[in-house]
């Protein structure tokens, strides 16, 4: 079978006819004249992302003073004081859902959606928004979305993926895991199988067998898919839907891109995590992949939920779950450790904010990558210490290319968290009447930040 | 039908005239078996008088574990050989979270994603292409030569490959698809890039990457599954050897020894015997144990300067050491864990346990002093140090341990919007020991119901700090290690050992960790029977591991399930 590709921008065609260098920019080569739409007429992409972390904020040294565009950052949010203009911040979210801490604030802040009655401590029970988004615009970019980690710390520090574990999911439990190594994630999206010239008689023969093969396991998983029950044949369907987006990716196999700079991977010490290093490396990598329409939806997990990362970097020697809950009773060492909880708030930030300075330095059109994406920043819960969800920490970063207001400090009472995530939905041009199911649901989006 | 439902048709017909020993409990056929609760029913096929208790009572379900990541590794070195480059990634295991934290049983659980299904692809052409990267190789790896390459030949390859790689025969179907993965790889370059790229494919298919274990439905019991001869080797294999399973186990499964309890049973010494299913069975006692979490724990340095990276890794082993070489080599009574003095150490755990006279760090066999506080599991350093807190102790957590891990008594997550940090010391500057904390924090009604079923337990293990050195006095204070488990009073780490080693809930506990690594599942309320029964056979071996693990995979739970997952 020779693969028809659902996904051609002609870049090289474009490329070539403009007989610009390929070190420029890759969408400003695909600009109209007044660069306000790509060549072939289609509007600018819009993308959405996810940045995440666990563990939640100190309240007091996370929310502004002032509000509307009036306000002032907190000492947690100074990292993010030069992108001031870029980001929303909003206070006073809530998550509605009851049930098992952490848990339910992960649900409903990622998908307003949470089972309180499945599994041990509940269960995500809908999509993310960046996997909301990546199902609405499948087959329009090389892969349907990227999802990163940086920090490898789990849950009680064991490095592996514990089943309760997770930032992204495509629909009720699917869990889409993240890639924590730089080199893994270059490989894979900007690897020699992609550096395939379709003019070239041997690559095309490659490509052709490579398809093969996938036709090959298509034709075995879906044999096994009529002997199993109906757990695994969901199970299986995943595994399917991970070939296609492998044909979809070899499909668009022939890219020019300008690819990041990636010579090896920090090494692994979870005792030392180089989480400078990989984020510098991961969050090259993620700009690149948009900047070049590899993907327009993508999750960031820093931290995950109740991760026990140890930041090292700001002295301290536990996990920051255990941080939360565990006072010191040493004679010599008395020092709070919500001092270290709210050092790594801001150490994090510093973090946040660099993925944003690679977007902003991407420019396209008359804006920059960052204007034309919805990025939401969140915790799974507001205070950590005592696990509270009456005003989730979240940022909305970027414009969504004009939908959104940016730079605002919204202060709600109460309201339903999920309407940030219904903002960000439709600010990217989903027109989604509601999102969120039972006490997640909303149909209201926040009108505030809308342009 | 396909040849790989064929294969199980020996089975089929050795249950319909139901050869003696070919049931196991289904048959009721072992005195003093089952206390099955429920009246049996009469199938048809089997002799008068007889019963099929299983039919009537619940199995676990089964279904599709994906290889976990080391069995992939060891699963495609026994395919391919040594010396290949195993470093690209794969897909992360999955860690389960019911009490117990087997990656055996995240297996059944675990989705692979796009990224995923793009590691395992980039990882099978990775293989094939160190294995046809040269002619000696390639020609070896094959089977034929190049001036023999016939068509022959290369159906024989895909029949013996692919038997070898999907555990059980090729079908029809799946011969005919991979015959013409080759020829479109031949039309393309040649014969050989097309064996190559079968190869590939054989290495990244859903067959390889995950164990079935669906069975097919038997027709003589309602509600029952029966593993196919090939799924039960599959089964087999990588419990014992955590890899694929040999030439010889897919014989005995073709040649339907396996439907057979004898050649089940046969089958299994074979393998336990074997220096090969050491490794495997220590990682589930490292599991289950949480020794393996000791790999990744931190302590803080300030109060624990002592611990060192070569100290936890020193402590993981002396427990492994003690695992391989008394209680699956020496075959000692596991039940003997609580209390035997003989162990393991080097010169750094030598001296965190303050015994003389040892310098060297590979590790010697010693005992420790019969008057001091070192007895059996509870007080190995390794225990200690993985539950506790990175400054201090925590007898929550070492409680926790001890009614999950050792009772199965699982303890329900802490409610929501509590504070579950310790309070801080009290203002007057009176210092708290730390039972005296805890006991000021369990005050709370919504608290102390679990509290109480964990912190009795850890407070008898407060002689031991957070690494697990032996201390006289907590805070400058006597220590007060007493408490009582269902209404039997103990006094500390030794006098909770001996109550645990004669608790007949740690010997059935046991049974339930090895079954659910097994099974790679959670039991179900309703198959407690199947505990009942290994319990008592386990108590009848003197409590050998090694009969424990044989009895399991001779009973029905093993080959037989409640159905696909």
């Amino acid at each position: 079978m020779i693969l028809i590709p659902r996904f051609r921008l002609s870049r090289r065609t474009v490329l070539r006819g403009a007989g610009v260098c390929l070190a420029l920019p890759l969408l400003d080569a695909m600009l109209n004249e007044s660069g306000t739409a790509l060549a072939q007429g289609a509007p600018l992409p819009k993308r959405l992302g996810v940045f995440f972390w666990g563990n939640g904020v100190r309240p007091d040294r996370w929310r502004p003073s002032g509000g509307g565009t009036d306000w002032t950052p907190s000492e947690e949010l100074m990292p993010l004081a030069h992108l001031k203009q870029s980001v929303s911040v909003l206070s006073g979210m809530e998550v509605k859902f009851d049930g098992t801490a952490h848990h339910r604030g992960r649900a409903g802040i990622l998908c307003g959606a949470y089972d309180v009655n499945a599994g041990m401590y509940g269960q995500v029970s809908g999509p993310s928004i960046d996997q909301v988004a990546a199902t609405a615009w499948d087959g329009q970019t090389p892969f349907r979305s990227i999802e990163v980690g940086i920090s490898m710390r789990s849950k009680g520090g064991v490095n592996a993926s514990r089943a309760s574990g997770g930032t992204a999911w495509s629909g009720p439990n699917q869990r889409v895991p993240a890639e924590y190594s730089p080199m893994a994630l270059f490989e894979r999206l900007f690897g020699s199988q992609f550096n395939g010239d379709q003019t070239d008689e041997q690559a095309k023969r490659e490509l052709m067998l490579q398809q093969s093969i996938l036709d090959t396991i298509t034709s075995d998983a879906k044999a096994l898919t009529q002997r199993v029950g109906a757990v695994d044949k969901l199970r299986l369907e995943a595994h399917l839907d991970g070939i296609r987006q492998l044909e979809q990716a070899l499909a668009s196999a022939d890219r020019a891109c300008i690819k990041p700079d990636v010579s090896g991977d920090p090494a692994v010490d979870l005792g030392h995590e180089m989480l400078d290093e990989r984020n510098e490396l991961i969050a090259e990598i993620m700009s690149r992949a948009l900047a070049c329409d590899l993907t327009r939806a993508f999750s960031y997990e820093y931290t995950g939920m109740q991760a026990d990362t140890i930041f090292w970097q700001i002295g301290a020697t536990e996990g920051s779950h255990v941080m939360t809950h565990d006072d010191r009773n040493l004679p010599d060492m008395l020092e709070p450790q919500t001092e270290k909880v709210h050092q790594s708030v801001v150490f994090t930030m510093g973090h946040f904010a660099k993925l944003l300075d690679k977007l902003e330095a991407i420019v396209e059109g008359d804006g920059t990558l960052l204007d034309n994406s919805c990025i939401m920043a969140c915790s799974e819960v507001n205070d950590g210490t005592v696990h509270t969800y009456d005003s989730m920490p979240l940022l909305i970063a970027g414009r969504a290319g004009g939908s959104l207001n940016s730079g605002v400090h919204y202060q709600a009472d109460h309201e339903n968290a999920t309407k940030a995530l219904l903002t960000c939905l439709r600010a990217v041009g989903l027109p989604l009447d509601s999102f969120g199911v039972a006490e997640g649901q909303v149909s209201e989006s926040i009108g505030a930040l809308e342009a | 039908m396909s040849k790989f439902l064929g294969a199980g048709l020996p089975g089929l017909l050795a249950m319909t005239c139901v050869i003696g020993g070919c049931y196991g409990e289904i048959q009721g056929d072992k005195a003093g078996s089952p206390t099955v609760p429920g009246p049996g029913g009469s199938v048809e096929g089997l002799p008068e008088g007889q019963t099929v208790q299983t039919a009537q009572t619940a199995l676990p379900r089964s279904g599709l574990r994906r290889l976990t990541q080391e069995q992939y590794k060891s699963s495609v070195t026994d395919l391919l050989g040594d010396n290949l480059d195993l470093s690209l990634s794969l897909p992360a295991d999955q860690v389960a979270e019911e009490g117990f934290e087997f990656i055996s049983v995240g297996a059944s659980q675990v989705t692979t994603s796009g990224l995923g299904v793009q590691q395992y692809d980039a990882f099978a052409r990775a293989l094939a292409d160190q294995v046809f990267a040269d002619v000696t190789h390639r020609e070896a790896f094959v089977g034929c030569t190049s001036a023999a390459l016939s068509d022959d030949c290369v159906t024989s390859f895909l029949q013996r490959f692919g038997r070898s790689a999907f555990r059980r025969p090729l079908s029809d179907e799946e011969l005919a698809r991979y015959r013409q993965l080759v020829n479109q790889g031949q039309l393309q370059f040649d014969v050989w890039r097309g064996l190559q790229v079968a190869t590939t494919a054989f290495l990244n298919s859903p067959n390889f990457l995950y164990r079935v274990e669906v069975g097919f439905a038997a027709p003589q019991l309602a509600a029952t599954y029966r593993l196919d001869d090939f799924e039960v080797a599959t089964r087999l294999s990588y419990l014992l050897w955590n890899t694929t399973p040999d030439g010889q186990l897919l014989d005995a499964a073709a040649a339907g020894q396996l439907a057979q309890l004898d050649g089940l049973r046969q089958a299994a010494m074979r393998l336990l015997d074997a220096p090969r299913a050491e490794a495997p069975l220590v990682q589930f006692f490292s599991e289950w144990l949480g020794f393996k979490n000791l790999d990744q724990l931190p302590k803080d340095p300030l109060a624990f300067p002592a611990y060192t990276d070569t100290l936890r890794v020193a402590m993981r082993q002396q427990f492994e050491r003690t695992i391989a070489g008394d209680f699956l080599r020496g075959n000692r009574s596991l039940m003997e864990i609580f209390s035997t003095r003989d162990t393991y150490v080097n010169f750094e755990l030598a001296k965190l346990y303050g015994l003389p006279g040892i310098t060297g760090s590979e590790f010697v066999r010693v005992t420790f002093p019969s008057d001091g506080p070192r007895v059996g599991l509870l007080t190995l350093a390794g225990l200690l140090a993985a539950n506790s807190r990175a400054t201090m102790t925590s007898p929550t957590l070492r409680g926790r341990f001890i009614s999950e891990r050792l009772l199965c008594r699982p303890i329900a997550p802490p409610p929501p919007n509590v504070k579950t940090s310790l309070p801080p010391p009290p203002a007057d500057g009176h210092i708290e020991t730390m039972r005296e904390r805890l006991t000021r924090h369990a005050t709370d009604p919504a608290c102390a119901g679990c509290h109480r079923q964990m912190d009795p337990f850890g407070l008898a293990l407060e002689h031991f700090d957070g690494v697990g050195v032996y201390r006289e006095l907590d805070q400058g204070q006597p220590i007060n290690t007493s408490g009582e488990l269902d209404g039997v009073a103990f006094d500390g780490a030794i006098g909770l050992g001996a109550l645990l080693a004669g608790d007949p809930r740690v010997a059935s506990c046991v049974g339930r960790n090895l079954a659910r690594h097994a099974w790679g599942q959670a039991e179900g309320s309703d198959e407690n029977w199947i505990f009942d029964i290994l319990s008592q056979r386990f108590a009848g071996s003197g409590y050998s591991f090694k009969a424990l693990v044989l009895d399991l995979v001779t009973h029905d739970s093993f080959r037989f399930s409640g159905g696909p997952r």
